[in-house]
């Protein structure tokens, strides 16, 4: 109680406030900007908080970081874009909303869902934090293996298309993460003697490759604008229903935000596979999974949620054992060297205030962020009605300075256009990006953790609870529609 | 768009398989460490023989709900117009810099589609400005603003 009343004091200090609103803005303009990542924002600004008081120096950092991805969705519903890699599953929907003149009531559930989801993922993280490591060590290398071996099928088995298609999908962007150094052997495979290529594809050309670059260049051919569906006014009315279809669905929230949080506890899951997840979840247990893919808010609100909430599932094993909990939060423990703080079971025994002031942060961060960008949001969805041909070229050079932003390698460059067609015709012929997407950035910790299970476990890792839960599921959820045809045979 | 129904399916799969092969017998990887990339592009040359196989049955299509999926866009000779342009501006940021090359594209590409000549400069104008203000003195990323034949 005295370690939380500290860190709520340390909190409401106006350095830390004033540190954490200009964290929230700068985090919002870098979640716009495609190709521009909370990675990259978080390293760019870590020089500039040497000096700071630690707690307040955390905190900005954290509120920046925490905000990133609310303001990802934004572009992801207006322009199809997603801001960050971790908003792609938003675009599933959130874009069809907005041709349908839409945009602000998804926008509005994508916020709403947001703020509750990092507030949740704060809060979750408050509780955990006195007992973490039973929750840590449990999880095994087969376990984690099978929920992402489960996370790429299920995305594969419920994109559109159909089902080969989909598996098709996650396969080869399983095998095109395969370029580059082994891990476990340190082989360099199918770099062919580009250096570039060592270390593989990136993940900013690769996912605005297959997802922004088409979406241009449709926009540019079309000519149209965005809203050409567009029936009603998009005004602050249309936001508000929005916000009001997250607390409608507050269940759907809820339980999204609690599978992004379980997904960012686990170190390496990546932040792209909670969002797919709970964008899957919501699909099937909706009452209307034939709007999924054609403009269901819920299909907004889910990854969204569970998109903010697992920055706070993230933070448990960063703090509890000094392991990141994503590749942000790497650089975000590079930032607690820089204190001269050590993050792990030490950590939490003698700085637990720094820790309750950080989970603090995350909270309001988020609501913070909301409210600035709910306020915000009719006006910003002026730009659907920008014409094609107007928006198109802007948003190519966007896209050209955001990917080439990320590490200044001509390499982005070409390699996003590469993506761009394979994009296009994975677009037009129904092959799923998602599972593509999806199975690239997991494919580097499936290996491994199949590597480790071996070694450990031979074939027999697949008799633990969690694979054998994993391949269950996935066999109802293959069986599902079998047995759904079987079922007015028997009435 | 008919013919890269299969054409492009066709293409993943010289991939899948093409790659575990240059591995296997340009480079000689060992097993270990060629067995995963084998084992998925097997598998994705299976499911590309699946596609193909309902494509050439006409079953590979979206149903009718998810027609709007696809826009035609590989048949619009507009789409190819837009990605000649998409690698114009990428080619312009390499050569001229990142502040000159956008602009000068941008101003170009306003021409080219027939807007009112000052619209095309005002934009070709504020592009640098935005990327300047934006980018290197707000975010301090440093890009090459220089041409490269500058250099």
């Amino acid at each position: 109680m005295e370690a939380m009343f500290q860190g709520l004091t340390s909190f409401v200090q106006p350095a830390s406030l004033g540190f954490l609103v200009i964290g929230v803005l700068v985090g919002s303009v870098v979640g716009l900007i495609p190709g521009l990542n909370g990675l990259t924002a978080i390293a760019l600004l870590l020089p500039f908080v040497y000096g700071m008081d630690p707690a307040v120096g955390l905190s900005f950092l954290l509120a920046m970081h925490a905000v990133i991805n609310t303001a990802g969705a934004i572009t992801a519903i207006l322009l199809g874009i997603p801001g960050e890699p971790a908003c792609t599953a938003t675009v599933v929907d959130g874009y069809p909303m907005t041709q349908q003149g839409r945009g602000g009531e998804a926008i509005g559930a994508a916020l709403a869902a947001s703020g509750i989801g990092g507030v949740f993922g704060a809060l979750v993280l408050m509780a955990l934090l006195p007992i973490l490591a039973p929750v840590m060590l449990y999880f095994k290398s087969p376990d984690t293996l099978m929920v992402a071996v489960f996370g790429i099928s299920l995305i594969a088995i419920l994109s559109k298309g159909n089902m080969a298609k989909g598996l098709l999908g996650g396969a080869l962007g399983m095998l095109i993460a395969m370029v580059g150094y082994q891990q476990e052997s340190g082989v360099p495979r199918f770099w062919f003697g580009i250096d570039y290529l060592l270390d593989g594809f990136q993940i900013i050309p690769v996912t605005l490759g297959l997802f922004a670059v088409p979406e241009i260049l449709g926009m540019g051919a079309s000519g149209k604008q965005i809203a050409f569906k567009a029936e009603e006014k998009v005004d602050f009315r249309q936001v508000m229903r929005g916000v009001g279809a997250a607390f409608t669905h507050w269940w759907l929230v809820i339980r999204s935000s609690a599978l992004g949080v379980a997904v960012g506890i686990i170190p390496g899951m990546g932040g792209a596979t909670a969002p797919w997840l709970a964008y899957a979840m919501a699909a099937q247990s909706s009452k209307h999974p034939e709007r999924f893919g054609k403009g269901s808010v819920e299909g907004v609100m889910a990854p969204e949620a569970s998109n903010n909430s697992k920055e706070g599932g993230a933070m448990v094993p960063t703090l509890a054992f000094g392991i990141p909990g994503s590749s942000s939060m790497a650089i975000l423990i590079g930032a607690f060297y820089l204190f001269g703080l050590t993050p792990g079971p030490e950590f939490l025994k003698t700085n637990m205030p720094t820790a309750v002031h950080l989970t603090v942060t995350i909270a309001v961060a988020n609501v913070l962020a909301a409210m600035l960008a709910i306020v915000m949001a009719a006006k910003l969805t002026a730009i659907t009605r920008v014409p094609g041909r107007v928006l198109a070229p802007i948003l190519m050079v966007t896209l050209a300075v955001g990917t080439y932003a990320t590490s200044n390698e001509m390499w982005d460059l070409i390699f996003l256009i590469m993506f761009g067609i394979i994009g296009l015709f994975m677009k037009e012929l129904n092959i799923s990006r998602p599972a593509f997407l999806l199975g690239f950035v997991l494919a580097p910790m499936v290996e491994t953790y199949l590597h480790i299970s071996l070694a450990a476990h031979g074939w027999g890792f697949l008799l633990r609870p969690i694979p054998i839960a994993a391949m269950l599921g996935l066999a109802l959820i293959v069986s599902r529609p079998l047995w759904r045809k079987q079922k007015p045979k028997a009435a | 768009m008919r013919v890269a129904r299969f054409v492009f399916p066709l293409a993943l799969m010289l991939i899948a398989l093409g790659l575990p092969a240059i591995g296997k017998f340009a480079y000689g990887y060992e097993p270990s460490v060629i067995g995963f990339p084998l084992g998925l592009g097997l598998f994705a040359a299976a499911m590309g023989m699946f596609v193909l196989h309902a494509e050439w049955r006409g079953k590979g299509r979206p149903t009718e709900a998810l027609a709007d999926e696809s826009e035609g866009l590989l048949d619009n000779r507009q789409t190819w117009l837009q990605f000649a342009w998409l690698c114009f501006f990428v080619l312009m940021a390499l050569t001229l810099g990142f502040l000159i090359g956008p602009g000068l594209a941008i101003l170009l590409y306003f021409l080219a589609d027939r807007r009112p000549w000052h619209w095309a400069i005002l934009a070709g104008l504020a592009t640098p400005a935005a990327i300047w203000l934006l980018f290197i003195l707000i975010l301090q990323t440093p890009l090459p603003i220089r041409p490269i034949f500058l250099d």
